[in-house]
């Protein structure tokens, strides 16, 4: 596909175009997903397709074909382009990027895509039936899903970039029915489980079939456990709720398409506008938060964008104060910053947006075992169950699967239905204790959603249990 | 340089920027040559969607994209045993070859007991022609149709933000046991958010119908400007239980997600509908009817479902009373009901996929229901709702957005600041006071099927549990 991803943009230079890109994205998928041992999903996808952007007289334009022979795809994005400068504001500019000439792939030790099926549907299916057998069991459920993206990128600039990126992940949960509510338990996650960028080895390491014990017990055990009274308490979130709570409300507003106000009309703003960059003090001094798209592993992690930007570490929160934004070619020039390779499309199809990568939040000194000794009284909150924040990113509530009140170092008595709810920097400003290095580990978050049309990002946090003072707690009921 | 374009067998003649989708006589031609090599016991699923968006921002265009995709899935059974592939090619070998994998995925899995066969032909009930306006509709257009909206909204001193859209959706259903069905929509969805530059205000008005004629943007535009202008200076509420108005928009945003947690066999099944055990009983005042309907053509009509069955109309709540709920093959079995024309898309699990969804109009203006609250909040829209909290009850909670005001003795008095509810929707219809007349289209934002067409609603009571400084 090189030479006709060349051609497109030497034709589109030809046309004396501001800056034009062409990516092929070739997207394979397999999902398995079975339900108290049936097997109920059993797929393999493929998508391929060329999608174009061109920028002219500052005004951009987007055109995307599955026929790869279409080079009048070109032209289309061109025209799109030319209409769109019929009624801009703003022209763009894009800040200045070294043209590369690079290859990339994920490392994978075990290609998912060559497991065998009959041993995927053995482990799924014995784990929803497991997780079945309990007497107030109404379901259990374990899917799998894997994801092989081959990119080839081009740009009017010299860029040529082709990247091969292998992401894959597992969950499973059960469903209790009884005592006049429904409860469930989920392994690793909730919400499709973990991901990663990597192979079935990933799989395996969950060892999904040593856990449906413990699992079905817990959903159980959650009918009879009694509602969360409401009240202020200390918080431990455990690492991947965690991992949602950087997700929603530190990686959503630093993304600087959201901040420059061009994602309102569906994703909304956000609170860290340019002015607080640098001073705005967003959490306690134990908050250090990075982004990072090299992590081994994570979600977020890949070679470059999909505006051939490399993908970058760096700081986004030091020490509680706010430095740093996710940014595009464009938003860096707005906001005359570097681009950090933030960009990304969910298919062919569909313009790159400002995405996540790794957005992680740094491991601090506490050893677990510390900090359960540490907190007396302190509720544990484990796994999502509902989320929900405002469109500038403050006031945010989130819903978990279960919850236990500490006492003696000991998860002592569990509740159900706990929720807890916040304002972004004053929640933050409450922490003050991060749990160490070797409690940290990166989660992947498979569904974020932006954008018009809407796309779907796949997504990284790293996280450890980490305490939070004084919490706004109650049950949904 | 040379140009596919318009080369390629089957596709229509388009302005440079125009769509080059596939026609009816191409894909089900494609489908059945396909089939009858196939060796039997095959469904194919074609989705093909062209789809032009124009975002916009400060009054800008930013973001305009012209797509044109397509997927295949083919469904193959070997006895009770099924798997399924999907390419994004009609080509004959590439659909030989996805049979082909579909075939020996399904010879690996296990059995669905449940699974009774693919349907033969179906009759279907009519449906609207595409409208050629969204059709051929090209973003010279839409920028066109925005540009004097901008300068309306300079006139206020605010700016507008939001999308533009035109999409055609295709669905052909074919299979070996002679089923054949094909379903052309389009829709015309606009969004406007109206913004002081800088923050302050913001007003929202959406709309969507099936012909881009019956779109009236200047109105949609001046609704959302209007709101942005009585939405400055917002005041403080503190958190309560109060009267409720809402609008089209956040009705809909809420009612959306009650096909998937309550209006199914499968929610049923697991207990997480709070239909569940009430069937027959009142559920709402009598004031409130919820139904699916393919067919009617007030929404965006979709009437085969991903089988290829044609779509009945389920009513999940009639005035008041719990009727039913949705069913593919599978769950129907399970429940000893009848399927409703509600399978899923191919590959995506085992539950019913209620597209359509309608509140039946009342005989309110919002304006009437204005006059009948005496202590109260209007919402325009809401924001990132989520209602897994307890689904039993339907516990939702979300954020007021784009324009809420303080309503008191029958009088909007003054605008507030954002506020994030929390609320049982199962209890919250026992108070459903006053339906509107009025309904609006919202298309779903995630796929090219699926739209909610309600209109604004009063509750006798919801409970607001924080606020924010904005």
């Amino acid at each position: 596909m090189k030479p006709v991803l060349q051609e497109i943009v030497s034709h589109l230079k030809r046309r004396k175009v501001d800056y034009a890109d062409a990516r092929f994205v070739d997207a394979e998928d397999e999902t398995i997903a079975a339900r108290n041992g049936v097997l109920e999903a059993n797929s393999r996808s493929r998508s391929r397709g060329i999608g174009v952007r061109v920028l002219w007289k500052g005004s951009w334009g987007f055109a995307a074909t599955d026929n790869l022979a279409d080079l009048g795809v070109a032209d289309r994005a061109l025209a799109v382009a030319q209409a769109t400068h019929r009624a801009s504001a703003t022209p763009a500019r894009l800040a200045d990027v070294q043209p590369v000439k690079a290859s990339w792939k994920t490392p994978c030790q075990v290609d998912p895509f060559k497991v065998p099926l009959s041993k995927k549907i053995a482990l799924l299916a014995a784990v929803s039936e497991g997780l079945h057998k309990g007497k107030r069991i109404v379901s259990g459920n374990a899917s799998y899903t894997a994801y092989r993206t081959k990119k080839i990128f081009a740009s009017t600039e010299g860029a040529l970039i082709e990247q091969e990126i292998t992401e894959c992940g597992a969950g499973a949960v059960a469903v209790a029915a009884g005592n006049g509510t429904v409860q469930s338990r989920s392994y690793p996650n909730s919400h499709r489980g973990d991901f990663v960028t990597g192979g079935w080895e990933h799989i395996e390491a969950m060892r999904m079939q040593d856990h449906v014990e413990r699992v079905r017990d817990e959903a159980e055990q959650l009918l009879d456990a009694p509602d969360l009274p409401e009240g202020t308490y200390d918080l431990i979130l455990w690492g991947p709720q965690l991992a949602l709570q950087v997700h929603e409300s530190c990686g959503h507003p630093i993304e600087a398409d959201r901040v420059l106000g061009t994602e309102q009309s569906l994703a909304g703003g956000s609170f860290l506008q340019p002015d607080k960059l640098g001073k705005f003090k967003y959490g306690s001094g134990y908050v250090t938060i990075s982004l990072d798209g090299t992590i081994p592993g994570g979600l977020g992690s890949y070679g470059y964008d999909d505006e051939g930007v490399p993908t970058a570490r760096g700081p986004v929160i030091d020490g509680g104060v706010f430095v740093g934004y996710l940014t595009s070619r464009e938003t860096a020039a707005r906001l005359k910053l570097k681009p950090n390779g933030a960009m990304r499309a969910d298919s062919w199809s569909r313009i790159p947006l400002i995405r996540m990568m790794n957005i992680s939040l740094e491991p601090g000194n506490w050893e677990a075992d510390e900090l359960l000794a540490d907190s007396d009284g302190a509720i544990l909150l484990d796994i999502n169950k509902s989320w929900s924040i405002d469109d500038r990113r403050l006031n945010f509530q989130f819903g978990c699967e279960a919850a236990w009140q500490l006492k003696g170092g000991r998860r002592a008595k569990l509740f159900r239905n706990p929720i807890y709810s916040g304002m972004t920097p004053q929640f933050w400003g409450s922490c003050d204790a991060v749990c160490s290095k070797a409690h940290w580990r990166v989660w992947g978050v498979p569904n974020c959603g932006k954008g018009v049309p809407g796309q779907t990002a796949r997504v990284g946090h790293g996280a450890a249990p980490s305490r939070f003072r004084g919490i706004k707690m109650g049950a949904s009921k | 340089m040379k140009t596919a374009a318009g080369k390629r067998a089957g596709t229509r003649a388009g302005g440079p920027a125009g769509h080059v989708g596939h026609g009816r006589d191409q894909v089900l031609a494609a489908l059945r040559e396909a089939l009858k090599a196939s060796g039997g016991d095959v469904e194919l699923v074609y989705i093909g969607q062209d789809c032009g968006t124009t975002r916009f921002a400060a009054s800008g265009i930013h973001q305009n994209m012209s797509e044109h995709g397509m997927s295949v899935s083919a469904r193959v059974a070997a006895g009770k045993k099924l798997g399924v592939a999907s390419t994004n090619s009609l080509a004959k070998a590439d659909l030989a070859a996805v049979i082909k994998q579909a075939r020996e995925i399904a010879g690996a899995a296990r059995p669905l007991p449940e699974f009774s066969g693919f349907p033969g032909p179906q009759d279907y009930g009519p449906a609207p022609h595409p409208d050629l306006a969204v059709v051929e509709q090209t973003p010279e257009q839409r920028a066109d149709a925005l540009k004097p909206l901008f300068a309306t909204a300079a006139k206020s001193k605010t700016e507008l933000h939001g999308a533009l859209i035109a999409r055609t959706s295709r669905i052909a259903v074919a299979n070996t046991e002679g089923l054949s069905a094909w379903h052309e929509g389009t829709v015309a969805d606009a969004q406007f958010i109206a913004m002081d530059p800088g923050g302050g205000g913001s007003g929202y008005a959406a709309g969507a119908e099936p012909r881009w004629a019956a779109m009236d943007l200047p109105t949609l535009a001046e609704t959302a400007i209007r709101k942005c202008v009585q939405s400055r200076k917002p005041k403080d509420l503190d958190p309560g239980t109060y009267e409720v108005i809402l609008e089209p928009a956040a009705v809909a945003e809420i009612f959306s997600w009650l096909p998937w947690i309550a209006f199914t066999g499968r929610s049923v099944e697991d207990g997480q509908s709070f239909l569940k055990d009430k069937f027959g009983q009142m559920v709402a005042t009598d004031a409130v009817t919820i139904y699916d309907d393919g067919l009617d053509s007030e929404g965006i009509p979709l009437p085969i479902d991903f089988e290829g069955r044609p779509k009945k109309s389920v009513y999940f709540v009639d005035r008041g009373v719990a009727r039913e709920v949705a069913h593919d093959v599978v769950s129907a079995a399970k429940a000893k009901a009848r399927p409703t024309g509600h399978a899923p898309f191919p590959g995506m699990g085992l539950t019913a996929m209620p597209l359509n969804l309608f509140v039946a109009p009342g005989m309110s203006s919002v304006e009437e229901m204005i006059a009948q609250t005496t202590r109260g909040v209007l919402v325009t829209r809401f924001h990132y709702l989520n209602g897994l909290l307890n689904p039993p009850v339907a516990l939702f909670t979300g954020m007021t957005r784009d324009g809420a005001f303080w309503v008191e003795d029958g009088k909007v008095r003054y605008p507030i600041k954002n506020m994030r509810f929390t609320q049982s929707i199962a209890r919250a219809l026992h108070g459903a006071e006053l339906v509107g007349r009025d309904r609006v289209i919202t298309p779903n934002t995630w796929s090219p099927f699926g739209s909610a067409c309600v209109p604004g609603m009063k509750f006798r009571e919801w409970t607001f549990s924080s606020k924010t400084d904005f």
